[in-house]
């Protein structure tokens, strides 16, 4: 074959065109220029550049005879490189025509394929390939596309209109029934006022002419306003030739994936329909078979490995492929970043980092936070859920698993959870009055409907489990009762679902804290620590939560409360007596009961922390939790609320913590005290705790004033803990009570007042000192409960300098991601 | 109890449909002036059949019993016409596409291609709703509020696609799905 000369000035071979100009030959264009050159196999194409755009404006939406001109030769070169014949005798050649602007954008016109048949060349395509049906399918699924995106009318009033002569033409293919077919639909689009031409050289022009006027269609039009992307930036056309992989014997279309999009695993994954099309692959008519088959021509396997390979370098990421085989040549019809579960992704990521194929800040991103943190989720603890007893099973339709107690209305469910019960929605179906009821709950489980409805997919969004179909559940709503299998349950009676597999269990099946034995998940959590160089530590509150958790390389335990850990030991009521009594005078037999309590409570954390340092807060007479637990709170001396203000208690606390610490041959212990505020305060602190030996003394910042002495005096401080958002409240003078801090902002006023919030956005003040924190602080300066802030703080405070966070045990692996995720974005 | 009037049965529609709503979210759905959604709401407090619960408006049982007959009383002649028995067989079909793609959207990682079909889907509706407004006018509506939350998912905010705290087109669809199976006096028998 010689190589034909340049088409012209407006329509090019996508082998000619320059891959790096978007602008003129859009990204689609592009995309195949690209393909080309890397030698991926592609259908030939050719693309009507976005100056023929220019063109059409400038000459009041009229496609130039230039142009129009231009375009016949590009199918005449496709005709050249196909061996087929566009509008001619056999073989037929069908294209495919998209627009290809170098951004996409909504309201663009969609694809048309399958452009090129009219009744004399679709029968005698028909003769020649023996599949009249599929000829007809192929032709009247053109013309329904067209009159859709091209001519808007309706496609389904078409196929009601043509249904006769359709079935007369697949009864008797001849020349009489597909002219009257073609006439059928010719007089169906007449008759909506439209022109049509029956010509495919002018169905072409016309289609090219509907992509130029979708550039100004009105959703267009509002994308390019909301974006800034100017209005006569235009877009191209690629038309491409389309290949069939029902051709003969030698045929066949399929899809491949680089690598298992169920585990990630790095082997060619997908499957292959011989002598068929993408549709009975789609449709599940036909039975595929596997690419690892035996039955695989090797030669096929041997390609797609081998440009697989090619294309993951070229996307930088694993990638799935759909592609046709036609009389034994391969081609790639659509190549893109590949579509995988969680558990796969994270897997590709970390191995795309140790394949050199991508680096640790661009790997980290193959795989959504949304992705790593399904992971993360809670799940049913093996063991008890091998013990429960199944009730009922339904289809799953949400995933996660959840319990709670069976309401069978949405305003009692919605009332149960605002009085703090779990609850899963039990309904007969879901109607619009039910989503407050689903807001409220856990899980929804519904008695009648299929995979595919309202309550699974408002499920779905809510991120909660949902079975439907639950059919073995009867539901009474008068009696406020539900029968299984002649058991009848009353509302109320606590049930666990998993939304996964559909089924329903009795009673509540506890949940495990997040899989940490996953070896993928770990090394995808350890490259989240190495991109974001952050040091994590975790925050417990008994010794006990230590088996929950999986603590990586670094960091340590913070900032623990004393409190906490004798809470677990149940010795709070002894505690809180001692306190008080010492709080009244300074009887030594209550310092010896405090000391022995805090020793008792604090050695098996020391015994178990492995190594790793320590920093226990101490109790504070002061404090919210104080004014709670101590009997005759509001009868101590008002002296003692202050940090240091009843040394006889502090000195008690320490040598408890001090001889747990001996015992435990553990590592550094640094208590902290809250409420301090000034230097000299701290000293004495210090002073209190350098008596022994075996502890540190670390500052615990929780008020302005000690954060500017800090500022002035950082370097000669060690270990100290920022509480940002405590400092934030006292700053702004918020009450101490003020719960779930971003709803009640973002409701105040109405939500009039959206830039209100100071947890979230800093007071400038504020900010400019947690900013030169940062910079001076140095490593051992960290940011207290980071899981407890808002987003953009942490991101804030990242870029501030600061490397170390604490967080709760749960929140512990998603602040991990987050700060990554924000460094390498 | 007294009859629904047209602009009454608007508002008071406007929370049965939801079972709840915010006077603001009444105002937004109907396209009706908030003082005037304040005004009918008053009145249904005043006549104990719904009463305002921290900012929402709750309807009570006879609220929706008033409700219900103004849909058999104002559509019950529709209920037999066999044009819009058609009409309803048609949306049936598209509902269900519709519910096809917007699962196909949430399971395929928001999928642009799916997104597109969807919002075609959508497109649809709209056209197949305008031709109902000459019967039923207030239909008007859930074309302009489709044509809003499309606006907001072009924009690039998905969460008007199908998140059910706000007026997405998830949430504007089952909405509708309600309203033309109350016109037709039919019960719901999908999920």
């Amino acid at each position: 074959m010689t190589e034909p000369e340049v088409i012209g000035r407006y329509v090019l071979h996508v082998r000619e065109i320059d891959a790096d100009d978007p602008k003129e030959y859009g990204g689609k264009a592009v995309g195949l220029a690209r393909m080309a050159d890397a030698k991926i196999p592609i259908p030939p194409a050719v693309v009507i550049g976005t100056r023929s755009y220019r063109s059409f404006v400038a000459n009041d939406g009229r496609i130039i005879d230039r142009i129009a001109k231009e375009i016949r030769d590009g199918i005449g070169r496709l005709e050249q490189e196909t061996g087929k014949k566009f509008a001619g005798s056999m073989p037929p050649l069908l294209v495919s025509v998209r627009s290809g602007a170098a951004i996409s954008m909504p309201g663009m016109m969609d694809t048309i394929l399958n452009l090129g048949l009219n009744a004399q060349t679709a029968l005698e395509f028909a003769r020649s390939s023996g599949k009249p049906e599929f000829v007809l399918d192929t032709w009247t699924r053109f013309w329904r596309m067209y009159v859709e995106t091209v001519l808007d009318l309706d496609g389904d009033e078409l196929g009601e209109d043509i249904e006769e002569a359709l079935e007369a033409g697949t009864n008797d293919p001849s020349a009489r029934t597909f002219d009257a077919l073609e006439s059928a639909i010719l007089s169906h689009i007449r008759k909506m006022g439209c022109e049509v031409s029956a010509d495919p050289y002018d169905q072409l022009i016309e289609t090219v002419a509907a992509v130029f006027r979708s550039w100004n269609s009105p959703r267009a039009k509002a994308y390019r306003k909301h974006h800034n992307i100017p209005d006569d930036l235009g877009t191209a056309v690629t038309i491409q030739a389309m290949v069939f992989g029902n051709a003969d014997n030698n045929s066949g279309t399929g899809v491949a994936f680089t690598r298992d999009p169920n585990t990630g695993e790095k082997v060619l994954y997908g499957e292959y329909l011989t002598g068929h099309q993408g549709e009975d692959l789609v449709a599940g008519t036909h039975t595929p078979i596997k690419l690892t088959d035996a039955a695989m021509p090797k030669a096929l396997v041997e390609s797609l490995e081998a440009h697989g390979a090619t294309l993951e370098s070229l996307y930088r990421d694993a990638v799935d492929i759909e592609f046709t085989v036609e009389s034994g040549t391969l081609y790639f019809l659509q190549v893109r970043a590949a579509k995988r579960t969680a558990a796969a992704a994270i897997k590709i990521a970390t191995d795309l980092v140790q394949e050199g194929l991508v680096s640790e800040q661009e790997g980290i991103r193959r795989a959504s936070l949304d992705q790593v943190l399904t992971l993360l989720k809670p799940s049913f603890d093996p063991e008890e859920l091998a013990a429960a007893k199944l009730l009922a099973e339904g289809l799953g339709s949400s995933p996660g698993q959840s319990s709670g107690v069976a309401v069978l209305d949405s305003d009692r469910a919605a009332d149960r959870a605002a009085g703090g019960e779990e609850v899963i929605l039990l309904r007969p179906i879901t109607s619009p009055q039910d989503i407050r009821g689903m807001l409220s709950s856990n899980g929804i489980v519904t008695a009648r409907g299929g995979a595919l409805s309202h309550a699974a997919v408002v499920s779905r969004a809510l991120d909660k489990p949902c079975i439907v179909g639950c059919e073995g559940i009867a539901i009474d709503l008068e009696k406020r009762t539900f029968a299984i299998a002649g058991e009848t349950f009353e509302e109320g009676t606590p049930i666990s679902i998993d939304g996964g597999t559909g089924k329903v269990y009795a009673g509540i099946v506890p949940v495990t804290a997040m899989a940490s034995s996953d070896e993928a998940l770990a090394n995808y959590l350890n490259l989240a620590d190495r991109i974001s160089g952050a040091d994590i530590w975790s925050g417990l509150r008994s010794e006990a939560e230590l088996q929950h958790g999986e603590f990586g390389e670094g960091g340590g335990f913070a900032l623990i409360g004393l409190t906490d850990l004798v809470r677990a030991k149940d010795r709070l009521s002894d505690f809180s007596k001692a306190i008080s009594l010492i709080a009244r005078d300074e009887s030594h037999d209550s310092q010896h009961v405090i000391s022995e309590i805090t020793a008792q409570a604090t050695l098996p954390l020391l015994e178990k922390a492995d190594g790793r340092p320590v920093h226990i807060r101490l109790p504070q007479l002061g404090s919210e939790r104080a004014r709670e637990l101590l009997p005759n709170w509001e009868d101590l001396a008002a002296a003692q609320f202050l940090p240091l203000g009843n040394l006889p208690l502090l000195r008690a606390l320490l040598s408890g913590i001090s001889s747990a610490a001996n015992k435990s041959n553990s590592a550094a212990v640094t208590v902290f005290s809250g409420g301090i505020a000034t230097l000299s305060e701290f000293d004495a602190f210090q002073r209190e705790v350098a008596v022994h030996t075996n502890l540190d003394a670390g500052l615990l910042v929780q008020n302005f004033a000690m954060l500017q002495a800090l500022l002035g005096d950082g370097p000669r401080i060690g270990d100290a803990w920022l509480d940002v958002n405590e400092i934030i409240r006292t700053v702004h003078g918020l009450p101490a009570h003020l719960q779930q801090m971003s709803a009640v902002f973002e409701q105040y006023c109405g939500g009039d007042l959206p830039e209100m919030n100071p947890f979230c956005k800093l007071a400038a003040f504020l900010e400019e000192a947690f900013l030169q924190a940062g910079r001076i602080g140095g490593p051992r300066l960290g940011v207290l409960d980071g899981h407890a802030l808002y987003d953009d703080l942490v991101r804030v405070l990242y870029e501030a300098g600061f490397r170390r966070f604490s967080t709760s045990l749960s929140g512990r692996n998603e602040a991990r991601l987050k700060l990554a995720k924000n460094k390498s974005e | 109890m007294e009859k629904l009037g047209d602009t009454e049965f608007l508002v008071l529609n406007a929370v049965h449909l939801n079972k709840m709503s915010k006077p603001e979210g009444v105002a937004a759905a109907t396209g009706l002036d908030l003082d005037v959604v304040q005004r009918w709401l008053a009145a249904a407090e005043q006549a104990g059949i719904g009463a305002l619960v921290g900012d929402q408006f709750l309807l009570f049982p006879d609220g929706s019993s008033a409700v219900v007959e103004y849909y058999a009383r104002k559509y019950g002649s529709l209920r037999d016409d066999p044009a819009l028995i058609s009409w309803y067989e048609r949306f049936e079909a598209l509902n269900s596409q519709f519910i096809k793609l917007v699962s196909d959207w949430q399971k395929m990682d928001n999928d642009p291609g799916v997104e597109a079909k969807l919002i075609k889907v959508v497109e649809r509706l709209c056209k197949a709703i305008d031709a109902l407004v000459p019967q039923i006018p207030r239909y008007g509506e859930y074309t302009r509020r489709f044509n809003a939350s499309i606006g907001r998912v072009d924009q690039g905010d998905k969460d008007y696609l199908c998140n059910p705290t706000m007026d997405s087109i998830h949430n504007i669809w089952f909405e509708f799905h309600e309203d033309i199976l109350s016109v037709l006096g039919r019960p719901r028998d999908t999920a």
